[in-house]
């Protein structure tokens, strides 16, 4: 702690201070970068002794750190850490990829396949009947013109059902990794958020659609779209193939500096999503699963290096989303906020439950595994930012309930999962002792 | 085809060639190998990149990747300061140090007083600040001859190498002086002194390290505050106008002298094992950096380099006649790590760094071309 402290004290004083010369933007960043690194690594270890997960340390960091408190890290500097960000994701995605043993799941598929179904559907009607009723007669009449309080109610509660049905297969990852889980619950969880999080893909797209179409009157369901969708996701998974394969070439004849590898594989798929918007988390753990699962011979070298770079790649990516963490929304509209993370959570459980039953599945999937799926991020925070381009009168507020609700679930959801991966005995290290 | 797109294909012809070098003939004392450690290889690498790719690496699109390469000279000078430790120095003489000193000076002061008399005599126009650059890294020197030959007396490989990680150190340390100005910071109406902040920041930052290797961390863990603690100096640094690669060099002369001796074989060939990949990557967009290679330039660096040799050849016939051995060819190469040092000077003052880089990529061009020239012969000797 006294570390941080003269850490954050020394920063402070140089970046607020008057320097008689003009200070480089290139020296604040790297700064910035180290800054991060340090403190979210001591705060988290922190938190850990009070049994919080890492990565919650990490985003209460960020937060602690970021525009609406100690002010060290400006929006600016967010914005400027974005490539960063975006590279850490990738690496992420593909451990998240990696981690998934086809073999160990492939006697799963039916369980896995049932609960994804039921917990989407589930949550998908729950918010947008409750959100329906909240929207149509407590925030909207006093927003927008009364003949458009029915249609536009509709129209934002199916976005926030869709917004309400993605998880964050990075705090997944991050956690299982933290806690080095291994086991049943583990894998189910693991596997169900990775094909959620393409489901959604899809989910949203056709919602969006739909919702502009109700709000509007004009514009229908656009096949086009949807086709275009599908077409991007398909080559979303055939790049990623590619890239399992120049992984395999790699690993197999150069042999050394996979961490190096991985980070400049990384920045280049990054590179490219900014030029051609591609879906590059779905590339990456394509590759990543497709690396371990099609070439045994170099799984545990390539999991190695991912395992070498997790650190620093955890710290950086939840401390800079804490930081982009809208404080503000939340205090504007915590109790909606409360409300779609009570309502997300009471629907996950439902749909686990059902598909769990279904399945004859043990009570650890029945009542525990849930709390992997509260868990919110980087997908979600990107939809709502399309839903604010293409709502401009009312989707700021849809953007900000569901912000508030995803800042709840990102500090909550990491700490019930590793509560429930202790509980459900899969969780390697003992409950006081932070490895990550 | 935008910029940004060009720093990504840019970034997947550096995997490429990565993988490719990774295949070719890597036998001991092959040319091949020679081109690859002297550094020569990578910096051809880089002209031809830059040739296809000139416009890319210029204003906005080098503010992206600058912190990175901020990190990566930051990285370069920690191991350099790193390289000296007391403990194994303390087992050479008196005597030893003193020629060392002396070897600096020569160096220092030869270029420097060469550069001004011919500076003062014709209208080459080099300024100050540039003499003195070019004088401090006339100090440089890799012993990268050592991977050529097989050197049968392990003490002199050894002297050599200390030679070699001293001057090198000097050079980091001076040049840290050369671009240093105090200043006094402002926090309302105190002032706090830049100096006793940069003093201070370097003791909490060393005891970080020190209570990192004191307790029951894991190496990831040790590696990932390091490199937060690289990066936070070197962006601290860059941020006040100071060399960022002499305070890193600073910071890990400190680090590797700490009572535990821990770091010596935990952290250390972790950190090593990455020495090599960010060389060729500084290398390659140091390369990047320079708008014009003119043949006024080349003349400043073709003067560099004579009366850097001269200074060589004066400290050789100065040990010759106290009687001592001396093999001038093992203190000739300037050394890749010349660019860093470079690129450090051209973060603080970007404008004349870019000249000091510039004469730096000649220089290192010239100088291991012709010490690999050498080098043959010497092999022949042998």
């Amino acid at each position: 702690m006294i570390i941080t402290i003269i850490i954050i004290g020394l920063f402070y004083l140089l970046k607020f201070s008057r320097l008689s010369f003009s200070s480089s933007p290139s020296g604040e960043l790297t700064m910035i970068f180290g800054l991060i690194l340090i403190v979210a690594y001591f705060l988290g270890k922190f938190g850990a002794k009070f049994k919080i997960p890492m990565i919650t340390g990490y985003l209460l960091t960020g937060i602690l750190i970021g525009p609406f408190f100690l002010k060290l890290i400006t929006v600016q500097n967010i914005k400027s850490l974005d490539l960063i960000n975006e590279i850490a994701l990738s690496i992420i995605a593909f451990s998240a990829g990696g981690e998934i043993d086809y073999h160990s799941i492939k006697k799963k598929i039916k369980s896995i396949l049932t609960i994804v179904n039921l917990q989407v559907l589930s949550t998908f009607i729950i918010t947008i009947g409750v959100f329906y009723f909240l929207l149509r007669f407590f925030i909207l009449p006093s927003l927008v013109q009364s003949n458009m309080i029915s249609p536009l109610s509709l129209a934002f509660s199916i976005l926030l059902g869709t917004i309400a049905t993605a998880n964050s297969p990075s705090t997944t990852i991050a956690i299982i990794m933290e806690t080095k889980s291994k086991g049943h619950m583990t894998d189910l969880v693991l596997a169900i958020t990775i094909l959620k999080d393409v489901i959604i893909i899809i989910l949203f797209t056709v919602s969006l659609s739909f919702s502009v179409k109700i709000a509007s009157g004009g514009e229908g369901l656009n096949l086009a779209v949807f086709f275009h969708l599908i077409l991007e996701i398909l080559i979303a998974i055939g790049i990623g193939i590619g890239i399992s394969f120049l992984i395999a070439l790699y690993y197999r004849y150069v042999k050394k500096q996979g961490i190096l590898f991985i980070l400049i594989l990384s920045f280049i798929i990054t590179g490219f999503y900014y030029q051609f918007h591609f879906h590059f988390l779905l590339t990456c753990m394509v590759a990543g699963l497709l690396t371990t699962n099609l070439f045994s011979d170099i799984r545990e070298k390539f999991l190695t290096s991912l395992k070498e770079i997790s650190l620093p790649i955890f710290i950086l990516f939840f401390t800079i989303t804490g930081a982009d963490l809208n404080m503000i929304t939340l205090k504007k509209y915590w109790v909606y906020a409360l409300i779609y993370v009570l309502i997300r959570g009471g629907s996950i459980f439902i749909g686990t439950y059902f598909g769990a039953l279904i399945n004859k599945e043990g009570n650890k999937i029945k009542y525990l595994s849930w709390v992997g799926f509260l868990g919110q991020a980087g997908l979600t925070i990107g939809f709502l930012n399309i839903i604010e381009t293409k709502f401009p009168a009312g989707g700021t507020i849809i953007k900000d309930i569901a912000l508030g609700g995803i800042i709840l679930n990102q500090i909550f959801g990491p700490i019930a999962f590793k509560w429930a991966l202790i509980k459900g005995k899969e969780a390697m290290v003992k409950q006081d002792i932070p490895t990550l | 085809m935008n910029d940004f797109l060009k720093i990504i294909i840019f970034f997947t012809i550096l995997l490429v060639f990565a993988f490719l070098s990774s295949k070719i003939n890597r036998k001991k004392g092959s040319f091949i190998s020679y081109l690859n450690i002297s550094g020569i290889s990578y910096i051809l690498i880089g002209l031809l990149i830059a040739w296809g790719f000139k416009d890319v690496f210029t204003g906005k699109n080098l503010y992206y990747i600058s912190p990175f390469l901020i990190f990566l000279i930051v990285y370069i000078g920690f191991l350099s300061g790193a390289n000296i430790v007391l403990r194994e120095l303390i087992k050479y003489p008196v005597k030893f140090y003193l020629l060392i000193i002396f070897y600096c000076l020569i160096s220092y002061l030869t270029v420097f007083y060469g550069l001004s008399f011919i500076n003062n005599y014709s209208n080459i126009g080099l300024n100050i600040k540039l003499i003195k650059f070019l004088s401090i890294i006339s100090l440089l020197s890799t012993p990268f001859y050592f991977y050529f030959f097989n050197i049968k007396n392990k003490d002199e490989k050894s002297r050599y190498f200390i030679i070699s990680g001293i001057s090198n150190f000097l050079s980091l340390i001076f040049l840290g002086l050369l671009f240093f100005k105090n200043i006094d910071i402002r926090i309302s109406t105190i002032n706090i002194d830049l100096t006793l902040v940069l003093i201070f920041l370097t003791l909490i930052l060393s005891l970080i390290l020190y209570s990192l290797l004191n307790s029951k961390m894991k190496i990831e863990e040790i590696q990932t505050i390091t490199i937060g603690i690289l990066a936070f100096s070197g962006g601290i640094a860059v941020f006040s106008g100071v060399a960022a690669i002499s305070l890193a060099a600073f910071l890990g002369f400190i680090y590797i002298n700490l009572p535990y001796r821990i770091q010596e074989f935990k952290l250390t060939p972790h950190l090593i094992s990455f020495e090599k990949p960010v060389y060729i990557i500084l290398i390659i967009f140091a390369v990047f950096i320079p708008s014009h290679y003119s043949s006024e330039l080349l003349i400043v660096s073709v003067l560099f380099l004579t009366i850097r040799f001269f200074s060589r050849v004066l400290f050789h016939f100065f040990l010759k006649t106290l009687g001592y051995k001396s093999n001038l060819l093992y203190l000739l190469p300037l050394g890749t790590l010349a660019i860093p040092v470079s690129l450090s000077a051209y973060f603080i003052l970007p404008k004349t760094g870019e000249t000091f880089l510039t004469i730096t990529i000649i220089s290192v061009l010239i100088n291991e071309t012709i010490s690999g020239l050498f080098h043959k012969k010497k092999e022949r000797i042998l």
